[in-house]
């Protein structure tokens, strides 16, 4: 079975800035695929390049097995022919037609009958939840309401792939969580593939299954959004991924021992090299001490957020800014001494580069 | 309405203040806007003005002092409108929305014309284009160089409807541009996207956008062509040629104001028809303009063979309606006669000693004490009028804000805007017959006029002086401890300056360069640059009347120059990617 979604040594520069430099990316028939990344990582660039609202410079794209743009070859088949719908992240809901309207115009521009374009704006209010909203214009409705609008403007026509542009990111917390809940239920019941751009890890982890990770115009690692998390490629990725994300502690060799912030750490780990690593710890696995005790780093705690069963803490000191998620914390808040233990082995190390060694 | 208003309207809530501010609001516009009109509809109440009506309307003269003239008008009308929408349609669009090289030089070029009075223009025109209709030494530059043009081109419909053009086509480009500025890129990638073809996304989703902007320009562009009296006075009287406008000012001129009320009367119902179907069109609009906001990213159509090609046709545009009059008025100024631009250049236009056998020993315009006194008094009205049509704007305005969006508030636009459909003419007609008595050929008849014609501008510019201020601004400082008055020196007036001055200046350009409103105000006891440089024309003083022009050109295009009408301020689209 071929992929939805094959894009092939892609290129694009704008100016003198690259956003995209060389990227793979393949996304399963059924899957929902998620470009996650810093801003200006390249994932929105990468997405319109899809639709074909940009040209590449170098590089190809198949939808369905088919190619829809190759630069060597200079085939283009425009945005509109590509069968695929895209959720902008402002929504672009045209604001001179009602929702309904804004529903209806692309099932006109496919061609269908007044009958047949009834009956699927009924079922598209009925599966948004949109009825009662249908005479309004894009002004007049709320931000999760437009969100909605937009979803069933292009589920219309039946794409085959659907594409989403930071579709949450105007709206507020409440609202974002409803909305994911919404997107996977869309997604398992209409079957479409999905392609969605964020730069939030957490709405990434919550629904991708796929996961890809960019950065500087490259892709740092995709997958499994689990095995991202417990095998993370790069630094990048163990210190941008998870809640909370994993921490990267710089250990230096010194004296025969791995030592960080002082102290010897992971004794007898030679394979590490010779320069400066950074060490991957999760938080759960570190723990904080009222007392000081031998090989336990002194710290400050800066911040200490109960969380129930737990507490979530942020320390800092002579080894760096570390988070710790460990049984709930008795000890001072905002600015009180605590005392850091390191695990025996770290979960992962990286070099100064980035590139994982362990 | 937005939290922003809500909460504005709360802190001017103290019951007395606004109420004071309503009526005195109200007076003003009576005042100015309703007295006038009353004032014209009275006359024709009378016994002189029935008979006045069933002359111009029935008479034996009815066919050639209302319907011809008012096929004209209609006609000129309609052209210019046509053209103008198309012309300042096409621009605004290649400016905004595509890869037009040079875009941002034209963009500039392109408001300028509006800076330049039609009657220049008009006189420009004649430069280039007279026969020997006015004598030999009238004939224009193609003429003296043996390509004497048709008869149709020198004078009359042609030439009056290309000389409207020239001026309203950035009237249309000003009010087009920014409509289609908000059109984002991400809207016609969503239509794109569902595979509609360019024609389809030009009919479903970019037109319907700038509709109401279309709508809008058009009728302000029949508007102001309908009423406009200095072009068919220049192009169109030396062969009989005749708008409602020229005829009004003949029935003036001839003492029969009841029949230049009933023309006046008909020019203005002609307008206001117009001006209503646009509004509603606008209304249908307004529930989406706002909806686009803000940070748009636009996309820019790429042009691919076409930009070139496209970009010289509009720089030959904005060339050929701003550098080219200019030229040929400063040119024609030096000549020894007009259109003469090859002969023996010479300063006697404007530097010279009387000479007996020059324009009847008329001195060059510098040395003419009575064009001193002129540059004065235009000079004085301009600015006059200026600080009076932005303080009734502050009134007003301030007015229609705090009372929010009520039927009293959209009563009181719509009356603030009524001048925008009135002529000129007519204002300055129904002054000099409402207050004529007291103030005729008085300064403040003319500044009271001019803030009568101006107040549509003026409340504008204190609406987008408001609209800098966010209440959030005023209420911080107030919570900061600032008084009434620390608020409004602190915090109001540095926001809202740059918007004020900028009403300012458009008022007083409109005041230097305008010559409908003022004609007949003039008396010689108070002459005025623009009607100087008419009477100079009229009389055959040619080359007199375009230096007049020249300096007025540089005056009003030095005031928009100190305000930054020119920057990108004025067209944020510009000096965007």
């Amino acid at each position: 079975m071929s992929a939805a979604v094959r894009v092939r040594g892609m290129k694009r520069r704008f100016g003198r800035q690259v956003a995209l430099g060389g990227v793979d990316v393949d996304v399963a028939p059924g899957s929902f695929c998620v470009l996650l990344g810093p801003s200006g990582c390249g994932k929105t660039t990468l997405l319109r390049l899809i639709a074909g609202l940009e040209a590449p410079d170098e590089g190809r794209i198949e939808i369905d097995g088919r190619c829809v743009v190759d630069a060597s070859s200079g085939r283009t088949v425009p945005a509109g022919r590509r069968k695929l719908g895209m959720v902008f992240q402002g929504y672009a809901l045209w604001p001179h037609k009602t929702a309904a309207e804004n529903i209806d115009w692309p099932l006109r521009i496919a061609g269908l009958d007044r009958a047949a374009r009834r009956a699927r704006l009924a079922e598209l209010a009925a599966l948004l939840d949109l009825a009662p909203h249908l005479e309004r214009y894009p002004g007049e409705l709320s931000g999760g309401q437009q969100q909605r609008v937009a979803i069933a403007r292009c589920l219309g026509p039946r794409p085959r792939l659907l594409l989403f542009d930071e579709p949450l990111s105007n709206l507020d917390v409440q609202l974002r969580a409803e909305m994911r809940l919404e997107l996977l239920r869309l997604h398992g019941e209409t079957g479409v593939t999905i392609v969605y751009v964020t730069h939030d890890q957490s709405e990434a982890l919550a629904l991708a299954d796929h996961l890809v990770v960019l950065r500087d115009g490259r892709v740092e690692q995709a997958g499994v959004p689990s095995t991202l998390l417990t095998r993370p490629h790069t630094a990048f990725v163990a210190g941008f991924l998870g809640v909370p994300p994993a921490n990267l502690l710089t250990a230096a060799h010194q004296d025969g021992a791995w030592r960080i912030g002082g102290k010897a750490f992971a004794v007898g780990c030679a394979a590490w090299g010779d320069g400066p690593v950074q060490v991957m710890i999760r938080p759960e696995r570190l723990r904080l001490h009222e007392r000081p005790a031998a090989g336990l780093l002194q710290a400050v705690v800066v911040e200490a957020t109960p969380l129930g069963e737990r507490t979530l803490a942020r320390v800092e000191g002579a080894f760096g800014r570390a988070t710790v998620l460990m049984p709930p914390w008795v000890g001072g808040s905002h600015g009180a001494l605590a005392y850091l233990a390191l695990p025996p082995t770290p979960d992962a190390v990286f070099a100064a580069d980035g590139g994982r060694i362990t | 309405m937005t939290p922003a208003s809500t909460s504005r309207a709360r802190l001017g809530g103290r019951s007395l203040a606004p109420a004071v501010l309503t009526v005195g609001a109200f007076a003003l516009v009576a005042l100015l806007v309703l007295a006038p009109l009353a004032h014209i509809g009275l006359a024709l109440a009378t016994e002189a003005g029935a008979a006045a009506l069933r002359d111009v309307f029935t008479g034996r003269i009815a066919t050639n002092m209302l319907w011809l003239p008012l096929k004209h008008t209609l006609l000129i009308g309609l052209a210019v409108t046509l053209a103008c929408v198309v012309l300042g349609g096409l621009l605004a669009w290649l400016v905004t929305m595509t890869d037009m090289p040079l875009r941002r030089v034209i963009g500039l070029l392109a408001a300028l014309p509006f800076m330049i009075p039609t009657f220049a223009v008009a006189l420009a025109w004649t430069v280039i284009f007279a026969n020997d209709r006015l004598g030999e030494a009238g004939i224009g530059v193609l003429a003296r160089l043996g390509a004497e043009p048709p008869a149709w081109l020198a004078w009359g419909a042609v030439p009056v409807t290309l000389v409207l053009i020239a001026h309203l086509y950035a009237i249309a480009y000003l009010m087009i541009a920014p409509a289609l500025a908000t059109v984002g890129r991400d809207l016609i990638a969503a239509a794109e996207i569902t595979g509609a073809s360019r024609a389809q996304v030009l009919k479903g989703v970019v037109f319907p956008l700038v509709a109401p902007a279309l709508a809008a320009a058009g009728a302000l562009c029949f508007a102001e062509a309908a009423s406009s009296f200095s072009a068919p006075a220049i192009l169109g009287l030396p062969v009989r040629f005749h708008t409602l406008a020229t005829r009004a000012y003949g029935a003036f001129e001839t003492g029969s104001p009841e029949r230049g009320y009933a023309l006046i009367a008909t020019m203005i119902v002609v307008s206001a028809a117009l001006l209503l179907l646009a509004a509603r069109a606008r209304r249908r609009g307004q529930s989406f303009a706002t909806a686009a906001g803000k940070g748009v990213v636009r996309a820019r159509m790429a042009l691919g063979a076409w930009r070139w090609p496209l970009a010289i046709a509009a720089l030959a545009l904005v060339t050929a309606t701003t550098i080219v009059p200019a030229l040929a008025l400063v040119l024609s100024s030096l000549s020894p006669q007009s259109g003469d631009v090859f002969g023996a250049w010479s300063w006697h236009y404007w530097l010279g000693a009387p000479d007996a056998a020059i324009a009847r020993g008329q001195p060059g315009i510098l040395r003419n004490p009575e064009l001193h006194r002129a540059f004065i008094v235009t000079l004085a009205a301009g600015l006059f009028t200026g600080v009076s049509a932005l303080a009734v704007g502050l009134v007003v305005g301030e007015a229609i804000a705090r009372l929010g969006a009520g039927t009293v508030a959209t009563t009181l636009r719509q009356l603030a805007f009524l001048p925008l459909l009135i002529p000129g003419l007519a204002i300055g007609a129904a002054f000099i017959g409402l207050y004529g008595a007291l103030l005729y050929g008085s300064f403040a008849l003319v500044v009271i006029a001019g803030v009568a014609a101006t107040l549509p501008f003026a409340v504008e510019s204190v609406a987008a002086a408001r609209a800098q201020i966010a209440a959030e601004l005023e209420e911080s400082a107030r919570l900061a401890g600032a008084g009434p008055l620390g608020v409004l020196v602190g915090v109001t007036l540095p926001l809202a300056a740059g918007k004020l001055l900028a009403g300012f200046v458009l008022v007083f350009v409109k005041m230097v360069r305008d010559l409908d409103l003022v004609i007949l105000l003039y008396t010689p006891a108070l002459p005025l640059l623009t009607v100087v440089a008419f009477r100079y024309a009229s009389d055959g003083f040619a080359q007199f009347a375009h230096a007049v022009a020249v300096v007025i050109l540089v005056l009003s295009i030095a005031a928009h120059l100190a305000a930054g009408g020119f920057g990108r301020a004025a067209q944020p689209w510009l000096a965007e990617r």
